[in-house]
């Protein structure tokens, strides 16, 4: 029966993450068909078929990244006599899906099993896929190499990470392994900006006017141009700096699906209503999960904002390749003083983590400073 | 998995993005509907269909090429989809006595003089069956750095105006090249001596990732002729007949002793530069949607049956010919041999050196180069 496994699919590529099927176990499949879509390091890409004939088994789940020259699928061409499909490893041929001990040897040897299947119930089986536990990852303690319930229950659970889960745990290990990052932290009166969105008219077209982030974003353009060492990137290998033309402002978003950098592209460029629109759209499709490629990408400084969940302060990490990552904090009601006098102030912490690399405190600093500043007038923001 | 040529409509589609881009590009298709007519029921008898009938080959060899290197047959392979109009003008507008100097994207141009399709699939594969017979076809072997294939061709019309041979050369290129110093330095000695030359690059508007606007502040490429003392045409290069046209005659104008022309094929990228390429990620898809009305091939099927030179059925039996043929070729492709470590070396050398010859190849490069060769 003849086995499709995934091609070298070149320049370089050793794995991709299988994103679709486009064929199921049973179904008819003609020379050239799409079975499936691959998602590499490098593109997106359709699998044509190389054979005809009917699906024996799926050997490779969705979301399941899969190395080249694994498995992916097999086809029964159609030859009379041969096996009915039994059940097969449908579970998902994980990174991780390394045996964490060496199998018994006898198990590959069992004449009654397909190659590389792992031997176990069906209700076992059934149990493993619904835990999201790949079996070739048990050492199974049943006669022949037989992975029993009791090992599947001794094994905890496992749950490959996804789409933006996966890039936030890459970019994440990445950022803070190649980034010396430092955190400076300010407090800046809000209550200038609140009382500047509070008091919009409402719209009878329903756009909901400026928002702090939209005006913390202005703030932070403004302060960009002013110093456009926090909106280059630095290249290690060269040692030289990129200084860039244009500012493109990452925006952090927690969307339901994970957390997404989203593209503010030209942020420089926009007139000041233009930018809180474009901020507003952006933030909408990344909850919906209709952000484009090039949304999602090639950012030059990054705005975290967490809300009124954003605590006192935090540390956010630099989003490499950027230079700095400003970050928005809780707005609460503490004292201040003002003229000798205790008041009650409405008071957020910004945060700015920056490359120290290439960063001075100094820089980074009085970037924040400008912004507490800016934020102090927003009627200049906005004009 | 894409159309294979079902357009509608031979006009230039009311909705393309041709104007400032397209300013000046020589149009047969652009004609009006009895000007078009008329030209192609001018052109030389069956030329059309042999032109139409190339296009066709190539598209079913591009698209089996695209489906094998999905498959882990063949490896990376440079696609050319859109481009099957230029290039089978720029075979079929010469004679077979000229040379063509390919780069990467036209692979199967050698096909269109009758080298088997397998030879250009089998060089993806990374089988020295590859290498197509470069004196018997006259087509050079293909230069994957970027505008070397240049100065080969001067180099090569040189010698055929030095000698009165009477051929020409034709060297392939895309809008990147031009910022390459080969390509200066080309047109700069093809001008100086007269070499019957042909510099036909293809502005397709991006080098991988980088817009033609990134490239050079000189939007029309057929302009830079004119540094040089040669002159340049531009030509649509989703437009075979036009193409065909403009070849010809700079072709003409070699063969007469008028020395090299740059002809600026342009148009759109309609694919990816590669298959391991993902153009979503740096350009927008929507201008995609835009030029995908220019394919090629659909556009000239209309054309033909437009003008009464042939029926649609013809040219459906064309079509099927070809992409059987193809399918074919590829079931074969996957059924030979890989060749064995042993044949790297050979054909490199004309005396394999002691450290390349096949017994010693298994070894690690630093134990062959540090052991005392035998003769010392």
């Amino acid at each position: 029966m003849p086995e499709f496994k995934l091609p070298d699919l070149g320049e370089g590529i050793t794995e991709g993450e299988v994103v679709e099927w486009r064929v199921q176990v049973g179904s008819a499949v003609d020379r050239d068909q799409v079975l499936l879509v691959i998602a590499t390091d490098k593109a997106t890409v359709e699998i044509p078929s190389p054979f005809q004939g009917r699906v024996d088994a799926i050997l490779a789940a969705e979301g399941a990244v899969v190395h080249v020259g694994d498995p992916l699928l097999r086809v029964e061409s159609g030859a009379a006599g041969e096996q009915p499909a039994t059940a097969v490893a449908e579970a998902p041929a994980a990174p991780w899906a390394a045996p964490v001990a060496p199998r018994p040897s006898g198990t590959q040897s069992q004449p009654s099993m397909a190659a590389g299947a792992v031997p176990a119930l069906p209700a076992v089986r059934r149990a493993a896929r619904e835990r999201g536990v790949g079996l070739e990852s048990l050492l199974g303690s049943g006669p022949g190499g037989r992975v029993r319930m009791q090992d599947l229950q001794a094994a905890g659970r496992r749950v490959p990470l996804r789409g933006a889960h996966r890039v936030m745990a890459q970019r994440m290990a990445e950022a803070h392994r190649r980034v010396p990052q430092v955190t400076v932290v300010l407090e800046c009166d809000m209550g200038p900006v609140e009382a500047l969105v509070r008091s919009q008219p409402a719209d009878p077209a329903g756009e909901s006017g400026y928002s702090i982030l939209g005006l913390a974003a202005l703030a932070a353009v403004a302060g960009l141009r002013a110093e456009p060492l926090l909106n280059a990137s630095f290249d290690e290998g060269l040692m030289e700096l990129e200084y860039h033309d244009q500012i493109h402002l990452g925006i952090a978003v927690q969307a339901g699906d994970g957390l997404k950098v989203a593209t503010l592209r030209d942020a420089d460029s926009l007139a000041p209503g233009d930018l809180q629109r474009q901020l507003g759209r952006l933030i909408a499709a990344a909850r919906a999960g209709t952000l484009g490629p090039s949304e999602l990408a090639g950012s030059t400084f990054t705005i975290s904002s967490a809300g009124r969940l954003g605590g006192l302060f935090a540390t956010p990490i630099v989003n490499w390749p950027n230079l700095a990552v400003l970050g928005l904090h809780a707005i609460e009601e503490r004292p201040v003083v003002r003229a000798g006098q205790v008041a009650v102030g409405r008071v957020a912490n910004v945060s700015l983590s920056f490359d120290h690399r290439v960063i001075d405190g100094l820089t980074a600093s009085a970037f924040l400073y400008q912004l507490a500043d800016r934020l102090g007038h927003p009627e200049g923001l906005v004009r | 998995m894409r159309a294979d040529g079902t357009g509608t409509s031979p006009a230039v589609p009311a909705g393309a993005p041709g104007g400032a881009l397209m300013g000046g590009a020589r149009t047969v298709l652009g004609l009006g509907r009895e000007d078009r007519r008329e030209h192609l029921r001018g052109l030389p008898s069956g030329l059309a269909i042999r032109l139409y009938s190339a296009m066709t080959h190539l598209r079913a060899f591009d698209e089996r090429a695209v489906i094998l290197q999905r498959q882990g047959v063949i490896g990376t392979y440079p696609t050319y989809f859109g481009e099957e109009a230029v290039q089978a003008a720029s075979v079929l507008a010469l004679e077979d006595r000229d040379w063509l100097f390919p780069t990467y994207r036209q692979t199967a141009v050698v096909t269109l003089r009758d080298c088997p399709s397998v030879v250009p699939l089998l060089l993806w594969r990374g089988h020295p069956g590859g290498w197509h017979d470069v004196m018997r076809y006259r087509v050079a072997p293909i230069c994957i750095p970027v505008a070397t294939n240049y100065p080969h061709a001067v180099g090569a019309a040189w010698g055929a105006r030095l000698r009165h041979e009477g051929w020409v050369a034709l060297a392939y290129g895309g809008d990147g090249s031009t910022s390459a110093g080969d390509f200066h330095e080309a047109c700069n000695l093809a001008a100086v001596v007269q070499a019957p030359v042909i510099f036909l690059v293809t502005n397709n508007q991006w080098a991988i990732s980088t817009p033609i606007v990134k490239q050079t502040r000189v939007p029309r490429l057929a302009e830079k002729a004119a540094a040089y003392g040669m002159p340049g045409v531009r030509v649509d290069s989703f437009d075979v007949f036009a193409c065909y046209e403009v070849i010809q005659e700079a072709a003409e104008r070699a063969r007469r002793g008028g020395g090299p022309t740059l002809v600026e094929a342009v148009g759109y990228r309609l694919g990816p530069h590669g298959t391991a390429d993902e153009p979503s990620v740096y350009r927008d898809p929507r201008a995609d949607l835009l030029w995908a009305p220019m394919e090629p091939l659909g556009r000239t099927e209309a054309a033909v049956v437009e003008a009464g030179v042939a029926a649609p059925e013809q040219l459906l039996e064309l079509r099927s010919r070809a992409f059987q043929e193809l399918r074919d070729v590829g079931d074969r492709l996957g059924e030979l041999p890989l060749p064995s470590v042993e044949e790297l070396a050979d054909s490199v050398h004309r005396d394999t050196p002691w450290p390349l010859r096949p017994e010693r190849l298994y070894e690690p490069s630093w134990a062959r180069l540090e052991q005392t060769p035998p003769w010392s």
